[in-house]
């Protein structure tokens, strides 16, 4: 199969969410489990895609490095979130290829960002918490031509969910439980 | 993009979703569609006995053969298209290797998929191979099944000794405590999985009932049909996502062949479909050819089983030596109510339990002439075992008490025999024991 993806399942996932919008909801989410200083252990949670439900039997851990209080032992929350922009890219610029019928042999998707800590710490009230700058780039051998690289670069990340999110934003909710 | 090209080897209706100049996948043009089949025809408003007869059967076009030739061939020859459909994944509708599809499998499962009233078949080398593959295309990793606690010990056996392997568990319910089956779904569970009509009780699920749970937790619902088939009721119809059936036993009829079927939507048959060709368990053509030819008389074999079946449990429900008779269109059963509603035929198994237990049955089973002693059922011959020595051995007799199976109880597969000449031999073999 062209890059390993399915195109015919493709367009009939498409066309079925064009009768049926419904099968194009997919929900998410990820529980955090405190263990100790910065490290969590991360469980994602069921999701669905449509009206069904779908077992995910993944977790891994987070933590930060020693300058930052942590131990070092795994990633940490902004290499998680830059590599969850980065696949995203990723994905959405092998499927591309594939409805324009270009064959790939190395695709590789670098993500940078940087932080100022004065920010999160409060200690500049006008340094900023986000993110200042979000680098990507996308290297790529294959059949396709130079314009139609660019085409798929420019839709990669024009229909990437978490570029988009970290582009424009998303309403942020959020609840307190004390179990005292 | 789909090449002007001649005469296609497969599914003509099933084409490339790609077109030059594509960019993006809203433009996809490929929709799903009912098959593979080499023809498309609605048999919807046709009986049972025309679309088993008609439906998928596809005369030779060379020699004007009647009925489907047998393709006894392990590959097909491979063109621009056939590469096409393997690039693009739409490999279930063109010919290319047998174990992928082949001109006898598409009949059959176009007649079964018509008998259901589903888009889609698969048919497999066994019952156990359309079972492993249809559950294991709807789990993911650490997925969990809410199932039937009197299911058919070869599924067990997958379910108990098999799925932990894979890190997927099992929980067991009774399959007529609706409140207990809900109650035992996890946030992990993918699958509600039960036997339409268990064995040896037969026991009737209310499959509307069980498709409502499923919905509401968005899980699928997954029915073994094998003790009843589409002439009795259509399951998909009714609201399962997946019917499996082991088509050595009434769908083929002749207790001739080994081989399975699982019918359903086109989305979840193809998402079976890979693991038809991981697991490797598909049906050679020359068998192929029996099981549709056994298929074509399934109505009326059906029809024949029932009236056998009936007045012989009619029968033996009077007999003084027999303590209790199964049947499910007996006013008797305790499923009689929802097996008037939903049965269009009640098939051709009963048990029933006679005095002087185990000893007595199996005195009962050496007396009798007609029917022949051996596991299996939904043969043209009828078929008499024991579960206390076949497929109820592993449990001790408390254990077999407590899911009700008493001793002195019987199983029968009823065939297609004269009524009265059963009865005769029921009669004989009762009162020489
Ligand atoms: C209800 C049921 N399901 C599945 C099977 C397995 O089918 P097969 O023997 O064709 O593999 C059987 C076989 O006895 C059965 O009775």
């Amino acid at each position: 199969m062209r890059n390993g993806i399915a195109v015919s399942a493709l367009s009939e996932f498409v066309n079925e969410i064009k009768n049926d919008p419904a099968e194009g909801i997919a929900q998410y989410g990820v529980e955090l489990n405190w263990q100790s200083g910065t490290r969590s252990k991360v469980t994602a949670l069921p999701m669905s895609v449509g009206p069904h439900t779908v077992s995910r039997d993944f977790s891994w851990e987070i933590d930060e490095p020693r300058q930052l209080l942590g131990c070092n032992h795994a990633p940490n929350p902004q290499e998680y979130l830059l590599s969850g922009v980065g696949a995203c890219i990723l994905v959405g610029f092998a499927v591309g290829a594939s409805v324009m019928e270009i064959q790939l042999e190395m695709l590789k998707v670098t993500v940078r960002g940087e932080l100022n800590l004065s920010g999160f710490l409060d200690i500049d009230p006008e340094a900023s918490v986000p993110f200042t700058e979000i680098q990507y780039c996308i290297e790529v051998t294959g059949d396709g031509t130079e314009e139609q690289f660019e085409t798929l670069r420019q839709t990669a990340l024009r229909q990437s969910p978490n570029a988009m999110t970290i582009m424009k934003g998303a309403a942020v909710e959020g609840e307190l439980i004390i179990n005292n | 993009m789909t090449k002007e090209h001649g005469l296609i080897k497969g599914d003509s209706v099933g084409q490339s979703a790609l077109a030059p100049d594509m960019r993006w996948t809203s433009e996809l043009k490929r929709t799903r569609q009912a098959g593979p089949s080499q023809i498309h025809k609605d048999w919807s408003a046709a009986g049972f006995s025309t679309a088993a007869v008609h439906a998928g059967t596809t005369d030779d076009p060379i020699s004007g053969a009647v009925g489907t030739p047998i393709y006894q061939t392990s590959t097909f020859l491979l063109d621009d298209e056939q590469y096409r459909s393997v690039e693009e994944g739409y490999a279930r509708d063109r010919f290319i290797y047998t174990r992928y599809g082949n001109p006898n499998q598409w009949a059959l499962q176009t007649k079964l998929a018509a008998l259901e009233g589903a888009e889609s078949a698969l048919v497999f080398s066994s019952g156990m191979a359309a079972i492993t593959a249809t559950v294991m295309a709807m789990m993911d990793k650490g997925a969990h099944i809410v199932a039937s606690n009197e299911l058919y010990g070869g599924t067990y056996n997958l379910f108990n000794q098999e799925l932990p392997t894979l890190n997927m568990s099992v929980s067991y319910v009774d399959p007529r405590d609706y409140e207990a089956i809900e109650a035992a779904i996890q946030p992990n569970t993918q699958i509600l999985y039960f036997e339409a009509l268990t064995n040896p009780l037969l026991k009737l699920v209310d499959i509307k009932r069980l498709s409502q749970i499923a919905k509401r937790n968005k899980i699928r619902l997954i029915i073994d049909g094998t003790f009843l088939t589409p002439i009795s009721c259509r399951i998909v119809e009714m609201g399962a996502d997946l019917v499996i059936h082991s088509a050595s036993k009434y769908l083929n009829g002749h207790s001739d062949l080994i081989a399975g079927a699982v019918m359903g939507s086109r989305k979840l048959v193809d998402m079976v479909w890979p693991r038809l060709l991981a697991y490797g368990g598909s049906l050679d053509p020359h068998a192929c050819f029996l099981f549709e030819r056994g298929l074509k008389t399934l109505a009326i074999r059906m029809a024949a089983h029932e009236n056998s079946a009936l007045q012989l449990a009619q029968y033996l429900e009077q007999h003084p030596t027999v303590k209790r008779v199964f049947y499910p269109l007996l006013e008797s059963h305790p499923d009689n109510s929802l097996a008037v509603s939903v049965l269009k035929n009640g098939g051709g198994m009963i048990s029933f339990e006679i005095m002087g237990g185990d000893k007595a049955a199996l005195k009962l089973l050496k007396c009798l002439n007609i029917p022949k002693q051996a596991t299996s059922l939904g043969g043209v011959e009828s078929l008499v075992s024991l579960p206390f020595n076949t497929s109820h051995a592993g449990y001790t007799s408390k254990q077999r008490q407590d899911m009700g199976i008493n001793p002195g109880c019987i199983r029968l597969s009823v065939g297609i025999e004269d009524a009265a000449d059963l009865i005769n031999d029921f009669e004989q073999a009762l009162n020489s024991i």
